[in-house]
């Protein structure tokens, strides 16, 4: 039996003005699996998480996804990351653990698990990209979500990070959560990614599993398949628009 | 399968209760609150010793009051309304900035709601903007006054100013609160607060005290019990008319909360 979906977007546009960010998306994130989601700049994808977590109003379509409130349902890093250049990293912990209904128990352990015990007292100013990351990571992390959605997540980490990054990622969907990773990193998200969605012009081009795109397509990488397919005109895609979670 | 009703009806109480302690953490975290209650009671102290020491010849040449004195200068402590004011600002453009708006919201239980959260914080925050002020005011009007011989003369309408000084910075803490939530952009909305509050609006209030007199400053004149202008309306009115001014920027924010995206 397929996994239950967690969330699922249906029909969803969304206009700025006069650009249309997102035209018709249709999508399923389904518990314990591993979803990419690739496109190019301004595709559309930063929109698409920001639906998810209904931080902006749809032009058409509706999202079902766990409700907004304080146990933290969905764990999510987007751009900006949501830290405040003055609190000191504990603090800000603090702040996040409060609205995510999780222990102090939990937040020290997943501090320690991120790496971040060893600059909790630093103001968040002080640290690197790469340190923030790993805040935002934790922040992310913190009250066990049922769906992580993370923004180029991989961003500013160093091989290692990116290496701790995919084990947390596999951790979470192992322990049932249904993870959206949103990267121009196409080699980092073949090595996690379950399923893809390729999205381009706001337009969902692909949507099944990895294996599935990259059979289609006749390659080995998902870089080779998203190069293919994003040159492709969008009338000669096969009609594979079925969101992942649903097959 | 439902949950409990007893369990369904908590829920909601929960997010905001949670929302709220977080929101009263980030608000006394960081150095903004103690920054600007110091800069508040500094400020405040100065005005209060430069206006006594141009005001003692007229008391001791029997010009003025004593009582006028003492209630005058207690009613300088209403500059903690900036300060507070501007810690409203900052309280909604902080989120705004660093994108932990999304977070708050969220946690909130949607936009409409953690604007609900942030009025409260406000509130608190502002209150303690208005307890500094008209606490520091008394005690530095007492301390000039005593200290160049001069007395300290308390009546009804000192206390009556010195909750028009706390209730002032209690409400402008919200005001500010609220135009940052419809201003979002922290730098051009603090531009926005201080040139109003310091430049726009006393010109007009000086220019047309008539029409001047209904802006949310010449409200905030009448709170504070500041009658040398005789187009001051009279407390209650300005208390009404404050919260009117707040009924329709609140009206504004919750409009802009369901219309505008959050990020």
């Amino acid at each position: 039996m397929a996994a239950p979906a967690l969330v699922h977007l249906t029909g969803v546009g969304k206009r700025f003005g006069a650009a249309q960010a997102l035209d018709g998306v249709e999508l399923a994130l389904s518990a314990g699996r591993v979803v990419g989601l690739v496109g190019p700049n301004g595709a559309g994808k930063s929109t698409v998480l920001k639906a998810i977590l209904g931080l902006v109003q749809l032009t058409s379509g509706s999202v079902r996804a766990p409700a907004a409130g304080a146990a933290a349902k969905i764990g999510f890093v987007l751009d900006p990351p949501g830290l405040d250049p003055a609190h000191t990293v504990r603090r800000h912990l603090e702040i996040v653990r409060l609205t995510a209904g999780a222990s102090r128990d939990q937040c020290a352990r997943l501090s320690a698990r991120c790496g971040i015990t060893g600059f909790a007292a630093q103001r968040i100013r002080t640290l690197s990209t790469g340190q923030r990351q790993r805040v935002a990571i934790t922040s992310a992390l913190l009250g066990d979500p049922q769906v992580l959605l993370l923004d180029e997540p991989t961003n500013g980490l160093d091989p290692d990070a990116i290496r701790w990054l995919h084990s947390i990622i596999r951790e979470q969907a192992e322990k049932g959560a249904a993870v959206l990773v949103s990267s121009h990193a196409l080699a980092e998200l073949q090595q996690v990614a379950d399923e893809v969605i390729v999205l381009i012009g706001g337009r969902v081009r692909f949507a099944g599993p990895l294996t599935t795109l990259l059979a289609q397509r006749d390659v080995e990488t998902l870089e080779e398949a998203y190069f293919g397919l994003s040159r492709q005109p969008p009338d000669q895609q096969p009609p594979d628009q079925q969101p992942p979670g649903q097959r | 399968m439902t949950a409990p009703a007893a369990e369904r009806r908590s829920a909601p109480v929960d997010t905001l209760r949670s929302a709220l302690a977080a929101d009263l953490l980030r608000a006394r975290s960081g150095w903004r609150l103690p920054g600007l209650l110091v800069l508040a009671v500094f400020l405040d102290s100065l005005s209060i010793v430069g206006t006594a020491s141009t005001q003692l010849d007229k008391l001791h040449g029997g010009a003025l009051d004593p009582a006028e004195l003492t209630n005058s200068l207690l009613r300088l402590g209403f500059g903690g309304l900036l300060f507070a004011t501007i810690f409203g600002v900052l309280l909604c453009t902080t989120e705004f900035r660093c994108g932990s708006i999304a977070r708050s919201a969220r946690a909130a239980g949607g936009a409409p709601r953690l604007l609900l959260v942030k009025i409260i914080v406000a509130l608190v925050s502002g209150a303690l903007f208005g307890l500094l002020a008209a606490g520091s005011a008394l005690l530095a009007t007492g301390l000039v006054l005593t200290s160049r011989h001069a007395p300290v003369v308390v009546n009804g309408e000192t206390w009556y100013s010195a909750i028009g000084v706390l209730a002032v910075s209690t409400l402008g803490c919200v005001w500010g609160a609220l135009l940052g939530w419809l201003g979002r952009a922290q730098v051009a909305t603090l531009l926005a607060v201080i040139t109003w509050t310091l430049l726009a609006e006393p010109a007009v209030l000086a220019a047309v005290p008539s029409v001047g007199r209904f802006l949310p400053g010449g409200a905030q004149t009448s709170i504070y019990r500041d009658f040398a202008n005789p187009h001051t309306l009279a407390t209650h009115w300005g208390y009404l008319l404050f919260c009117g001014w707040l009924a329709l920027a609140a009206g504004a924010a919750v409009v802009s909360s369901r219309r505008r995206d959050l990020l």
